[in-house]
């Protein structure tokens, strides 16, 4: 109100009490949002790297499983075939190195992909909780929620169980294998047909 | 002239100086409004442009380099660790390889660290308009309680001059008085927020939008 409006009379100050109560809201949510960044604080990216890490300890064993699996299932074919000193045998085992470090990248990659969407999945959050307080104004709700949603990320989740890496370079080595058989069995049916005698170790 | 008529001139002069001095809080109270609503769009721009960089070609390609550096360096740190106590011999051309992948699924790797660190970069940008956003719209719904109020800043005075008018038996008929403002002001009855910008006879006519 002015001076002269004042002076006779005044009345409700209605432009000072919005100004008042929009002051508090801000102040409340200006509050609010260094509480929730405080809550959220933890998220720092030493946490996405350990959580990728994670990932990585937890899958390595599995692979190397999956790998020693895989060689033993070569070696002995290899051998029971007669062929564990050859160019077959130089070559599967390249094959399976090539496998494993591919693997090996594979599980890096994982690791990242799952530290990017947890990183994700908390932001989502965050924001939520931001979008909470501008809607409610009232910082003690914001902290008690961005606090409860920060600490359930915290809780360790479980990863999910790596499938075999190895799976199509053992299909490959099987399928090449049955072809081998098939080949083998026409070649002694055609050898007996002909007459001649069938040879050993094909 | 008579005492009579000379108080309902002076009456009608004081409610249209009344008139114009509202006229005038309601043009402050704008420009006030404008002026805050034009530091929030600053706020915002600043904040803005301060981004942009980030979202430019340079810095993905600068993302890009450094999100490949970072995924070879795991390859090869991965690769280095047994995970059989036997492992078998392999040619030359297995590590050769590698190296060739790693390299190759690295900077293929490196636009997905790029991209995702824009999709974080934007919404870091986003909280920030967000909240000024807020602010803005907060004022903004402040704002017309503040013209009502300005409207109604000089209601007193128009009172005040309405009631000289009436010792001169005028008050009624502004037409007649020659007063230079000629009309009444825009004084509602009481509170009524339905009429809010019932901007009398003058106000409206000749209401001058400042430009900043």
């Amino acid at each position: 109100m002015s001076f002269i409006g004042d002076l006779i009379g005044g009345g409700n100050d209605y432009a000072a009490q919005a100004a008042q109560q929009e002051a508090t809201r801000q102040k409340n949510i200006t509050t609010g949002t260094t509480v929730i960044n405080n809550a959220f604080a933890g998220f720092t990216p030493e946490f996405y790297q350990n959580y990728a890490n994670a990932y990585g300890d937890f899958a390595r064993p599995q692979v190397a499983q999956q790998y020693k699996q895989t060689k033993d299932a070569i070696g002995f074919d290899l051998a029971n075939r007669g062929l564990s000193r050859s160019g077959t045998a130089n070559s599967q085992w390249d094959n399976l190195a090539t496998t494993m470090g591919q693997a090996q990248q594979g599980i890096v990659d994982t690791g990242i992909q799952q530290a990017q969407g947890l990183q994700n999945q908390v932001q989502q959050s965050e924001n939520q909780e931001l979008s909470n307080l501008y809607t409610s104004a009232d910082p003690a709700q914001a902290a008690s929620q961005a606090t409860a949603t920060a600490a359930s990320f915290k809780t360790p989740s479980a990863f999910p169980a790596v499938a075999n890496v190895f799976s199509t370079l053992l299909n490959q080595y099987y399928t090449n294998q049955l072809v081998n058989s098939y080949s083998q069995t026409n070649n002694t049916i055609a050898q007996l047909l002909s007459g001649q005698q069938p040879q050993e170790g094909l | 002239m008579s005492v009579g008529s000379a108080a309902g001139i002076v009456g009608q002069d004081i409610q249209g100086w009344a008139s114009v001095l509202d006229k005038w809080a309601m043009q402050d109270a704008y420009a006030n409004q404008i002026g805050l609503q034009q530091g929030y769009s600053n706020q915002a721009l600043g904040n803005f442009n301060t981004n942009l960089p980030q979202f430019g070609a340079d810095a993905a390609r600068q993302q890009i380099g450094t999100g490949a550096t970072d995924r070879l360096a795991q390859y090869q740190k991965t690769q280095q660790v047994p995970l059989s106590p036997t492992g078998q011999k392999t040619s030359g051309m297995v590590p050769a390889s590698l190296n060739v992948t790693n390299r190759a699924a690295a900077n293929y790797g490196g636009y997905g660290n790029w991209l995702f660190n824009e999709g974080q970069n934007q919404i870091g940008q986003q909280r920030l308009l967000n909240q000024i956003v807020s602010f803005a719209k907060g004022q903004a719904n402040v704002f017309p309680y503040t013209m009502y109020e300005a409207q109604h800043s000089m209601d007193a005075l128009t009172d005040f001059g309405k009631a000289i008018s009436s010792l001169g038996g005028s008050g009624g008929a502004p037409a007649s008085s020659g007063s230079p403002f000629g009309g009444s002001s825009q004084q509602s009855n009481g509170n009524d927020f339905g009429v809010m910008y019932n901007s009398g006879t003058q106000a409206g006519t000749d209401y001058i939008i400042p430009s900043y």
